[in-house]
């Protein structure tokens, strides 16, 4: 029985690496769905194996997905290199803030820390999106 | 920054805002009575309260837009929102009750979400208003006091109040506190608790109704309007403690003039995120400042 699992593991992961090839209509979501898999293997690792019921792990996520786009964009490197060095990037800003972060955080329990980590996660998308809700929010302002 | 000066150079414009944050501050501390009362008597943290409010907005919007006055949506989104509030007990609540923390918070999440894209589908992404047709008052030659946020910050006292009055003398309300002191002790005296726990949750979503009407008349109601409510009630427990009716109140107005500064000072467009971080610091500074009380204590 055990043989035949790892050979059905193998094969799904090698099928998932060769889609984007097979199905190239779909390489977006595919590609997507790689980039969900390494997200949710981060997850398992902080809540599945230490018990930590994170809500704000997309916090690092973020941070990677602007320090790749600002450094692609102002880097003045072509495509490839320049998204080496925004993956590199964003690793290391993503570990600072995890630093910062987790020094505060980390010792929170229970519902505390759940909670309070939804909040980091809800506030730095505030953080980052309120340029763009200026307009909205102006609407917000007129009927308070 | 230059608001900043704004307040120094114009005085009473402090006196606007911090008027305007306390009156704000009762509808905060009605959704957050609920949160704590379910907190207490299922050790559950509802993140779908924000929700519920939401809801009870869109009662009281579509009232308004049939043609009646929006204040009778205050008790017609407590009414439906209690059937609500059993509905949600009866499919979802009632299984996560004993279960780990993990699975209620991501539960309730996972209402809050559904609840939210719900709202998304049947009422449209526009931001509404239900306009209460009350006028304004002048105070001190410049202060403007809007006739609907007196009016909501009556209600909400009024409801919170209600909703105590009930807790107090009511055969439920005992059973509710009994259950919330001690719920093994009270299954073994033969209290109901499932159907303590069911009225529990309706009672609170009920609250979050009447909250929520009344946010829709002061201020806006739209689908994705849920987290930010439900962060202030849990802020405000945690603020208050568990039980202290007197301090939720307190920390509402508080949290509700915090953020009028903050969203004055730094733009409306910051508010939420002013509310978000807030969250961050309260929760560890508490952290810190109990550290410290542990040490003291070894």
């Amino acid at each position: 029985m055990k043989v035949p699992l790892k050979r059905l593991q193998l094969a799904c992961v090698v099928l998932a690496i060769v889609a984007p090839l097979l199905a190239p209509g779909y390489q977006t979501q595919l590609a997507f769905l790689w980039v969900m898999i390494v997200l949710a293997l981060t997850w398992d690792l902080l809540g599945g194996q230490m018990g930590y019921n994170s809500f704000g792990n997309v916090l690092f996520f973020g941070i990677g997905t602007y320090a790749c786009a600002v450094v692609q964009r102002d880097a003045g490197l072509s495509y490839l290199p320049g998204l080496a060095l925004g993956m590199a990037c964003g690793a290391v800003l993503a570990v600072a803030a995890a630093a910062l972060a987790g020094y505060g955080l980390l010792g929170l329990r229970g519902h505390y820390f759940a909670i309070g980590t939804l909040g980091i996660g809800i506030a730095a998308a505030e953080f980052a999106s309120a340029p763009i809700a200026t307009a909205y929010h102006a609407c917000v302002r007129v009927s308070m | 920054m230059e608001n900043l000066r704004l307040l120094f150079d114009a005085p009473l414009l402090s006196v606007q805002l911090l008027l305007d944050g306390a009156l704000i501050g009762a509808v905060f501390a009605l959704a957050a009575l609920g949160m704590a009362l379910v907190w207490g008597v299922m050790g559950i943290i509802n993140v779908a309260q924000g929700e519920l409010v939401m809801l009870g907005g869109y009662v009281a919007f579509l009232l308004y837009r049939a043609g009646i006055h929006p204040l009778f949506g205050v008790p017609l989104a407590a009414a439906l929102l209690f059937v609500l509030g059993w509905g949600l007990y009866r499919s979802v609540i009632f299984r996560i009750v004993d279960k780990d923390l993990f699975t209620s918070i991501l539960a309730t999440f996972g209402l809050s979400i559904l609840l939210q894209q719900l709202a998304n589908v049947v009422f449209g992404a526009d931001v509404r208003t239900a306009e209460s047709g009350l006028g304004t008052l002048l105070l001190f030659g410049s202060v403007t006091v809007y006739g609907i946020k007196v009016v909501a910050f009556a209600v909400a006292l009024l409801t919170g109040a209600a909703l105590l009055l009930f807790l107090k003398k009511s055969r439920m309300g005992q059973a509710i506190r009994a259950t919330a002191q001690n719920a093994r002790a009270a299954r073994v005296m033969g209290v109901d608790t499932d159907r303590v726990q069911a009225w529990t949750f309706a009672l609170n979503a009920a609250a979050c109704g009447a909250s929520g009407a009344l946010v829709a008349m002061t201020w806006i109601v739209h689908p994705y309007l849920g987290l930010p409510y439900t962060v202030r009630s849990f802020m405000i427990v945690i603020i208050a403690g568990l039980g202290n009716v007197p301090g939720v109140l307190a920390a509402a107005m508080g949290l509700g003039v915090a953020e009028n500064f903050a969203g004055f000072i730094l733009g409306a467009e910051y508010q939420a995120a002013f509310v978000f971080t807030l969250l961050v610091f309260i929760l560890v500074w508490r952290r810190f400042s109990l550290a410290r009380q542990r040490r003291y204590l070894a």
